[in-house]
Parts: C-alpha cells; sequence; structure tokens
C-alpha cells in the first residue's frame, strides 16, 4: 500500500501528497497515514474511484518489469489476472482462481469498446454480446420489449440539474430568487424523465444523491406552470424574459430540447446552444457560459465533496458564492465531530436548496441491457456505481 | 524529368508542413484535453498538474517546435489518453483499416464499374436512368444510416452475419459494403461519362465500321480506355478509404484508423489526432505524387508544361 500510495500520478496526486505526511507500515497487515492536518473527507478521496488511488499494485512486480512493461501487463489484486489490451478495442481478463474474497464464477471476460448505441443494442440482441451500457430512451424501450432481453437501470452518483451563471449579476432577472424557482417550478420533471430515462430516474431537489453520507434529501419541486407564472409576474417579468442561450451538458441535448420546453411555456425564452464536450466543460470550468446550462456530475464522494465543486469558493464550477455556504463549508471541513459535521453539511444543502441556487432534475439511472445468458450481471450491486461489478459476483445460467 | 519530380517533392513537402501547422493549431482550438482527463470534480490543481504533464502549460509556438523536432525524429508522441506511442497505436489499427479498404474498393468496383458501363452503352434508355438513380442514392444516402440499415437487416433480423467488430471475413462483409456505397456511385458515374467520351471517338467508330463485334468494341476498344481515370480515381479513393471511414468504422466498431481519429477527437488526444491526420495526409500526398510522375512519363508533355 505504501509502495501504490507512493507511486500515484493520478490527477489526485498533488493534493494527497500535499495532505499525508507520511505512510507507515505498522506491520505487514496493517499501514497508518499521518496527515499533516485534519481531513475528514481522506477515506473518500483515497479509498474511492473519486482518486482510484487506492488499488494495489505490487512493488516487487513493478521493479522487475519497470513501468512500461507494467503498462503492457499490469498486475494489480482484483479478481481478474489481465490477458490482453487493445486500446480503444477490447480488453480480456481471465478469472483468477486464488481470489482472496471468492473464486470468480465467470472465467473470461471480454470488455470491447463499441460507441455506437444501436450497434450494441444489435450486438446484444444477436447474442454477441451479454451485457450491453448506457442507453438512451428509444433503444432501451427496444430491449425492453425483446423476449429473452432484460433492462436494468441503477441509480448512479450522477445528478442533473440547472445552473443559472448569471444569478451572480444583480441586472440579470436570474439574480431573483423568485425568477429561479419560477424555472424550477416550470420543468415536469416526471415526464422529461419518461421520455430519456423511461422513468427510472429519479426526480430529485437537490444535486447531492441521497446515497451520499450527509446528504440532505429534497423532494423534487412539483410541476406546477401556474405557479412559476405567477412567480415571474410578481418578479416584474408577467411576460417572461429573453434568457439568452441554453447549453445542455453534451450528449444530452433532447433533454435540454425538453427542458428548454418546459422554461419556453411560462415564458422564459432561450435558445439551445449544443457544444462539443471538452468545449462545454472548458466553458463551465472557465465560467464563460451565460444564460442556463443543464449540468451533470457523476463524481463519487459524500455531500462535502459534491458540494465543494459547485457552490463553495474553490468550486471549480461555482460563478458565485454565498457567503454562509462558505463559511459552513470552511466548519465543516475542520470539524471530526461525526455528527457536527453532518448537521453543518445539512445546513449549507438547506440553504442551497432555499435559495435555489440550482434547479435540480433528477438522479440518473444508468439503462443497461443484459442478454439471456446472464443470471447476475452485477448491475446495481454496488450502490451508486454505473457498471456491472464486482465481477466475482458476475454469473452466468446454467445451459 | 528530375526536375519536375524535385519540384513535386518539393509541393509534397510544403504540403505536409501546412497540413502540421494547420492539424496542430486547430487541433488545439477545439477544447481543453485535461478536463476530460482528470475525474469529475478535480481541482484546479489537479488539473494544472495534467497540463504540466502533458506540456499544454507551454506556449504553442513552443509545443509546435517540440512536436516538429520529435517529428523529424519519427516520434508523434504519446497518447494522452491511452499512455502508449501514438505511431505504435496507428499502426495497430493500419492493417483492419487496409482490409476494409480493400473489400470497400473490390465492391465499389464490382458495383461502379459494369453499372456506369451499361449506362453508357444504354445512354438515355431504362438502364442509363437506373443507373442515375442508383448514383443518386449512392451519393446522398449517408454511410451511417446504410450501415445501421444493414445491421438491422442482415444481423438483427436474419441473423446472417455479425453486427460489429472484427476478426472474421464476415465481419467485414458489412463496413465495407456501407463504405464502398459511397464510392460504388463515384465509379459509376465516371465510368459512365468516361465511357460516353470513348464510345463518341474516331477509333471506336472505326472499329465499328470494321465490323467488329460489339461486345468485342466496347470490352476492348471501348473500356479499355475508359478506365484509365476510373483507375486513377479509384486509387486516390482507396487512401481514402483507408483514412476517412470515421463514421463506418465507429458504426461497426471496426478497429481501423478511422475510429482511431473519432476517438482522438472525442478525448481530445491531441498527438492521435496529429499523427492520424498527418499520416493520412503523408498518404495521400505520396499517392498524388506518385500519379503525377507517372502521368509524366507517360505523357512527357506534362513534365515539360509545368
Amino acid at each position: 500500500m505504501k509502495f501504490t500510495f507512493e507511486r500515484y500520478k493520478g490527477a489526485g496526486g498533488k493534493l494527497l501528497r500535499e495532505k499525508v505526511r507520511e505512510v507507515q507500515v505498522v506491520d505487514p497487515g496493517r499501514v497508518r497515514f499521518h496527515l499533516r492536518e485534519p481531513w475528514p473527507d481522506f477515506m473518500t478521496f483515497y479509498g474511492t474511484s473519486a482518486t482510484g488511488a487506492g488499488w494495489i499494485v505490487p512493488k516487487k512486480y513493478v521493479d522487475r518489469v519497470g513501468e512500461d512493461g507494467f503498462k503492457k501487463a499490469p498486475v494489480g489484486a482484483g479478481p481478474y489476472r489481465f490477458v490482453s489490451f487493445t486500446p480503444g478495442v477490447e480488453l480480456v481478463l481471465e478469472a483468477f482462481e486464488g481470489y482472496w474474497r471468492k473464486t470468480p464464477s465467470v472465467k473470461r471476460l471480454v470488455l470491447r469498446a463499441m460507441p455506437e448505441e444501436t450497434t450494441r443494442a444489435a450486438a446484444l440482441k444477436k447474442g454477441e454480446v451479454d451485457i450491453v451500457y448506457l442507453l438512451s430512451g428509444p433503444v432501451a424501450e427496444e430491449i425492453r420489449r425483446t423476449p429473452g432481453l432484460r433492462l436494468v437501470a441503477p441509480l448512479v452518483a450522477g445528478v442533473f440539474w440547472l445552473d443559472f451563471p448569471d444569478q451572480w449579476d444583480p441586472k440579470s432577472p436570474w439574480h431573483e430568487p423568485r425568477v429561479r424557482l419560477a424555472a424550477s417550478l416550470a420543468i415536469d420533471r416526471q415526464a422529461v424523465n419518461a421520455a430519456e430515462t423511461l422513468g427510472f430516474s429519479q426526480p430529485t431537489g437537490s444535486i447531492v444523491p441521497r446515497s451520499f453520507e450527509f446528504a440532505l434529501p429534497f423532494d423534487p419541486p412539483r410541476y406546477d406552470p401556474k405557479r412559476a407564472k405567477e412567480l415571474l409576474a410578481e418578479a416584474g417579468y408577467p411576460d417572461g424574459f429573453d434568457a439568452g442561450d441554453f447549453h445542455p451538458f453534451p450528449p444530452y441535448f433532447s433533454m435540454g430540447e425538453a427542458l428548454a420546453g418546459y422554461l419556453q411555456a411560462v415564458g422564459i425564452r432561450t435558445r439551445i446552444k449544443t457544444m462539443e464536450r471538452a468545449a462545454f466543460q472548458t466553458a463551465w470550468r472557465e465560467k464563460t457560459l451565460h444564460g442556463v446550462l443543464l449540468g451533470i456530475t457523476g463524481a463519487s464522494g459524500n455531500a462535502a465533496t459534491r458540494l465543494e465543486g459547485y457552490v463553495t469558493k474553490t468550486g471549480i464550477y461555482a460563478y458565485g458564492v454565498l457567503p454562509e455556504v462558505e463559511d459552513l463549508f470552511h466548519r465543516q471541513a475542520r470539524e471530526l465531530d461525526r455528527k457536527k459535521r453532518g448537521a453543518l453539511l445539512h445546513q449549507i444543502q438547506k440553504v442551497v436548496h432555499d435559495h435555489v441556487l440550482h434547479a435540480p432534475i433528477y438522479q440518473l439511472a444508468f439503462l443497461c441491457g443484459i442478454g439471456p445468458r446472464v443470471a447476475e450481471s452485477g448491475m446495481g450491486l454496488m450502490p451508486g456505481f454505473a457498471y456491472s461489478a464486482p465481477y466475482e459476483d458476475l454469473t452466468l445460467r446454467t445451459p | 524529368m528530375r526536375r519536375f519530380i524535385l519540384r513535386r517533392l518539393g509541393f509534397a513537402v510544403v504540403s505536409l508542413f501546412l497540413l502540421s501547422v494547420t492539424i496542430f493549431f486547430f487541433v488545439r482550438v477545439t477544447g481543453d484535453p485535461a478536463v476530460l482527463l482528470v475525474e469529475p470534480g478535480a481541482s484546479q490543481a489537479d488539473l494544472d498538474a495534467i497540463r504540466q504533464q502533458f506540456g499544454l502549460d507551454q506556449s504553442l509556438p513552443v509545443q509546435y517546435g517540440s512536436f516538429i523536432a520529435h517529428l523529424a525524429r519519427g516520434d508523434f508522441g504519446q497518447s494522452f489518453y491511452y499512455r502508449t506511442d501514438v505511431l505504435e497505436l496507428y499502426l495497430s489499427r493500419l492493417p483492419a483499416s487496409l482490409l476494409l479498404a480493400t473489400v470497400a474498393m473490390v465492391f465499389s468496383l464490382v458495383i461502379g464499374l459494369p453499372t456506369g458501363i451499361v449506362a453508357a452503352v444504354r445512354v438515355n434508355g431504362w438502364w442509363d436512368s437506373a443507373g442515375k438513380i442508383f448514383a443518386l442514392l449512392g451519393l446522398s444516402m449517408p454511410s451511417f444510416w446504410v450501415g445501421l440499415l444493414m445491421i438491422l437487416f442482415f444481423s438483427v433480423y436474419l441473423g446472417w452475419l455479425p453486427s460489429s467488430g472484427s476478426g472474421t471475413l464476415l465481419h467485414v462483409l458489412m463496413p465495407a459494403f456501407a463504405l464502398g456505397w459511397y464510392f460504388a456511385a463515384a465509379h459509376m458515374r465516371l465510368t459512365r461519362s468516361s465511357m460516353l467520351e470513348v464510345l463518341g471517338s474516331e477509333y471506336v467508330k472505326l472499329a465499328r465500321l470494321k465490323g467488329l463485334p460489339e461486345a468485342l468494341v466496347i470490352g476492348k476498344h471501348a473500356f479499355k480506355n475508359a478506365l484509365i481515370p476510373v483507375l486513377t480515381l479509384a486509387g486516390i479513393n482507396l487512401v481514402l478509404m483507408v483514412n476517412v471511414a470515421v463514421v463506418v468504422e465507429t458504426v461497426f466498431a471496426w478497429p481501423g484508423v478511422g475510429r482511431l481519429l473519432y476517438e482522438g477527437i472525442a478525448f481530445r488526444d491531441f498527438p492521435v489526432v496529429q499523427a492520424t491526420v498527418l499520416l493520412g495526409g503523408a498518404m495521400i500526398v505520396t499517392v498524388n505524387l506518385i500519379v503525377d510522375v507517372l502521368y509524366a512519363v507517360i505523357d512527357p508533355r506534362i513534365r515539360y508544361e509545368r
């Protein structure tokens, strides 16, 4: 573990090295991490897919084959051993009989990259593959209708929401909380959910998934276009207003169209502006987007890590900050009493909700198709995780 | 002749230099690859670290200088996304693209040449109209749509062919047809116009006056001469098929160069995009150079005129 930690060069490496003073090997089965200062979220960063820093690699092997050799034939501590990897094409794995938890039931896994959704669905229907990920509503419906195939839709950590970047500009209509609330009430979340994810997603009133530690759940705002129009009128916009561009997170353009339609119906007029993913994310981070944007994040973590990026001063996507939220966030980051920390994080979520900083839409269900050969697909076994896992739990039907 | 070849070589080098400048700077205005390489929610420090790791924190002229210096040593760099040698990655995908392009070319010629000949021989008749409709369909139906229709029909409904991927000869049939379809229409049109031109020439009239059988006139005298421009186009199209089958390779999950380019663009993998475009460009420039030189060898007027 010590070797793996010191070798880690991923995106979270700088932060981990800044905060961890020393990794001490206490005995062959135990390590102790010494932090420079209290960091309640250390394990959230270190031990989850937030960084992936905790995936163990064997020192002796790395020393023997070198970094290049390791890249070509990596060895980890998981239930499958590496067989081959063709970048962008496929990864082949073989069951490792001596895995500590259990011997995997499926002896060989082939993970194929199939960029086109329709092709994935066709391969599943033809029985060429057993599990396909990432389906959209119409294709998923076709899978659901096909005899012998199953559609599964685990809820993942991804939450969609509308962001109003101009709310921090006092001259913008979005500065007025009633306008933001009107936008939120204008949306029929259940209808969008039905169209985009066949109703499997979970409408929500918070950008923090319910399953996250320290999450304060909020019910989704009700669909009330009449009240939305009243709120706009009360805020001084009886005829609505021109809200500028609507930027949907790529590739969720059809969802963006639907949401823009709901806003339009109450008088909030926008123009859909689609962007390529990297361009969108760069613009979002550089805070050059205006009008309305449909955001999503699927980052794992807890309420604190989810909120940090969007409502605090250090948040890379935060266009503005409420001083109250900033103060509470700093306090929770230093708080070692779990209960008190939870209370502070709940308080932040309540402030964010009451100020309608965002209009949360729904927590995303990840639509996947399962073929007839599969008994246990592993989908949804790990809460919040989008893919089949753990691999050792996958099983096939006996013929 | 030597001067002619040297001048052509000079043009080729200038073309590739301009291509390198264009692709290098254009790919960099499309977005920041660092945002796609970090975990969601990563901090500014994480982003800066990624940029530093890939040299993206340097000024553009410095980055370009380094790119050219490495290129001169045959080093196209490391893929940002796959963390592997880009040239190795490209060469691992090239055989699949060559196979796909070759089979697609066979399809396009097998369909395009006979329909073009028949349309020319039966000009303004029923066959000609059918050929024109075929050409219109071929040029207007997008290959991804043709591909998806084929997957649904031959793979899902009939179950005859694998829906995607590679590995057997059966895998290549549908993507090759989807790719060759467009080019078949182009070859048909050129064959038709070229045949019409040849059929109206004096030596074909003479052959007919001599009483040669029509099949011999068309097959031996007309078709052989009409074939020259078609084969020239086919040669260039073959290079295009190797390098621009982005959509077909993506739809059929075919592991070729086109899909590599798609992945490079999607992940903002600058070295992959640069290498794929430059190597594709180099192929096209080389083929054009060879064609130019061969023309000059065949027809001396060309080398003296230019």
